[in-house]
């Protein structure tokens, strides 16, 4: 337990220094200059120059902590609700939901949320919750299922009650499927947010667009850059947090 | 003491357990048995009201087992099944503490007990401790799982089928240190097999079931002597003589024997095994080679002295030995058994 706790503090730690790293990266707008002339010496501006990389990238954060922070809440407890005696009916429901959902791509989720959400931050936000849900529900099931048969009758036989059963057997043993969902969603919103731009959310997609619409890569390199960087570091954080959190 | 009385369970239109009235004396081994649907597992399962009853009352100790919350009647009931169920996530001693901690023990108590327990079922503390589950063997984890059950001293254990799932070989042992134990403990145990050889070994009392109904609930000595039916007959098969041979361990009809010394170079007639100066069998004086010392590791020519005659036999009869040298556990020559005294074995009883 000691062991796990401190390993898990560690974790935390590399992520917040890793975190004010990148950070500090976004706030070298003339490295970012030096290096985006040299790629692109024929354009004239190669920054894009209606907001600071750092003013961006934290409305993209903003997007993604809470659109994450959401599904994470949601997603998990709506996959323990149908996986209770009380909430099992719905089972079947919410998986055949969850795997038509899967099927749409990203794109299109925002695309079609336009028409029925309109422009701007919350409607992305709302469109970025949708998507990001089916991951984590997909794997807190999976988790859930996972989970050996005979240590539940066991934890049961030994006199858990049904929350106890839930908190120390069935979350920590789901853990592995569960984090999967997690990372997956937050990667995937990371990458989809970018998009988000287009109707209005603002964030790393403005340059990618307004890159587009001039033709300036360089643009369009500033603002890919920017995601790829978020979404490799999430998804390298969530593998830390996945080795640190498992057991046994 | 469990008191089963007039207990019916029910599944729509199917009849699981039949009016089942039934009572397991305290410190007594209750065996369950019957073919597979006769409804010794739910039996079992509605003493800790893993199931409930649909009707009927269970007593445990005098006491209405349906007037606690079914969690905290657990808690005071030890559970092991034959899946095991050992929780991956946590260590061996953390599977152990898990009731203590549910009854909110204090951490010096749980440890103290874990350690206690680690010995009593014979793994090492300070190797096994802070290890994980996955790294035990079959015969490694059931002995956890029986040392979680036992893990808050209840004065009642649930047994199902806890040896089903590891080896033959290995099955024998965990059911000879099981008695040894429970001749300590005294506890008050139901156990559900469907291997009437466990059940014969295992049991003070047989209770054995079909569709739901006791057939008969007897001493297997009783059961063995006086089918009461049939079907009992047939469950328990032909060799009901060789069957009773079970019941008596090795130590109880043993000649002694102190064997001959590996330096001792002077013939002796006086037993043809050979010991080292700690006393632990090495081999024996072979009478084909003028009596030449031929060496064997003991566990490949003895039998323990806590084995049944029955095992004893068995055992006698694949290495074709008329005697047979009894050793204690870490290879000590105890005694001898021979043919003749694992006959007249059946006679005892």
């Amino acid at each position: 337990m000691n062991s796990s706790r401190k390993s898990v503090l560690w974790v935390l730690i590399l992520a917040l220094i890793s975190f004010a790293l990148i950070l500090f990266v976004f706030t070298q707008t003339r490295a970012w200059e030096i290096a985006l002339k040299f790629l692109f010496p024929l354009e004239q501006n190669v920054l894009y120059g209606t907001a600071t990389l750092l003013n961006l990238a934290l409305t993209h954060l903003q997007l993604i902590a809470a659109s994450s922070l959401i599904t994470t809440v949601l997603g998990v407890s709506l996959g323990v609700f149908v996986t209770r005696a009380s909430g099992r009916e719905f089972l079947p429901l919410v998986s055949s939901f969850t795997a038509l959902a899967q099927t749409f791509p990203p794109v299109a989720v925002l695309a079609l949320s336009y028409p029925l959400l309109g422009f701007g931050f919350y409607p992305v936000l709302i469109a970025l919750c949708l998507y990001g849900l089916l991951p984590v529900l997909t794997g807190t099931l999976a988790g859930i299922g996972s989970v050996d048969s005979a240590a539940l009758e066991a934890a049961r036989g030994m006199g858990m009650t049904g929350f106890q059963v839930l908190t120390r057997v069935e979350l920590p043993l789901a853990l592995r499927p569960l984090l999967g969902g997690i990372r997956t969603s937050l990667v995937i919103n990371i990458g989809t947010a970018a998009i988000g731009a287009a109707i209005g959310a603002g964030g790393l997609g403005l340059p990618i667009f307004a890159g587009l619409e001039n033709q300036n890569f360089a643009f369009v390199l500033e603002g890919a850059l920017s995601v790829a960087m978020l979404a490799l570091w999430a998804d390298w954080v969530m593998g830390l947090f996945e080795t640190a959190l498992i057991r046994g | 003491m469990i008191d089963f009385q007039n207990v019916f369970k029910k599944y729509g239109a199917t009849t699981a357990v039949n009016n089942l009235s039934l009572e397991v004396k305290t410190g007594e081994i209750c065996v369950l048995i019957g073919p597979s649907g006769c409804g010794k597992t739910t039996t079992l399962k509605m003493i800790n009201r893993l199931i409930e009853p649909s009707s009927g009352q269970i007593l445990i100790d005098g006491r209405d087992s349906s007037s606690l919350k079914a969690f905290e009647l657990r808690r005071g009931i030890g559970y092991a099944i034959q899946s095991v169920g050992l929780f991956p996530h946590l260590t061996v001693a953390e599977n152990i503490a898990v009731v203590p901690k549910l009854l909110g023990w204090q951490k010096p108590k749980i440890e103290a007990r874990v350690m206690e327990l680690l010995e009593l079922i014979g793994l090492e503390p300070n190797r096994y401790a802070s290890t994980y589950p996955k790294s035990l063997s079959g015969g490694q984890a059931q002995r956890v799982g029986v040392a979680r059950a036992l893990a808050a001293d209840p004065t009642v254990l649930l047994f199902d089928e806890p040896f089903g799932a590891v080896d033959p070989l290995t099955r024998e042992r965990l059911q000879n240190e099981f008695l040894e134990l429970q001749k300590r403990l005294k506890k008050t145990v139901v156990f559900v097999t469907h291997d009437i050889d466990e059940a014969i070994k295992l049991s003070d009392r047989i209770a054995i079931m079909k569709d739901g109904k006791l057939e008969q609930y007897a001493t297997p000595e009783q059961m063995l002597e006086q089918p009461a039916n049939a079907f009992v007959r047939d469950f328990i098969g032909a060799d009901r003589g060789l069957k009773r041979l079970a019941r008596v361990s090795v130590r109880e009809v043993m000649l002694p024997s102190t064997g001959v010394k590996l330096e001792d170079q002077q013939f002796q007639t006086a037993s043809v095994f050979v010991v080292d100066s700690g006393g632990v069998l090495r081999g024996w004086r072979d009478p084909k080679f003028q009596d030449a010392f031929s060496a064997h590791n003991w566990q490949d020519i003895s039998v323990l002295e806590n084995a049944s005659v029955r095992e004893a036999l068995s055992r006698m009869i694949s290495l074709g030995f008329q005697v047979i040298p009894v050793v204690g556990e870490s290879g000590v020559l105890k005694g001898e058994l021979t043919l003749e005294q694992a006959m007249n074995a059946k006679g005892t009883l």
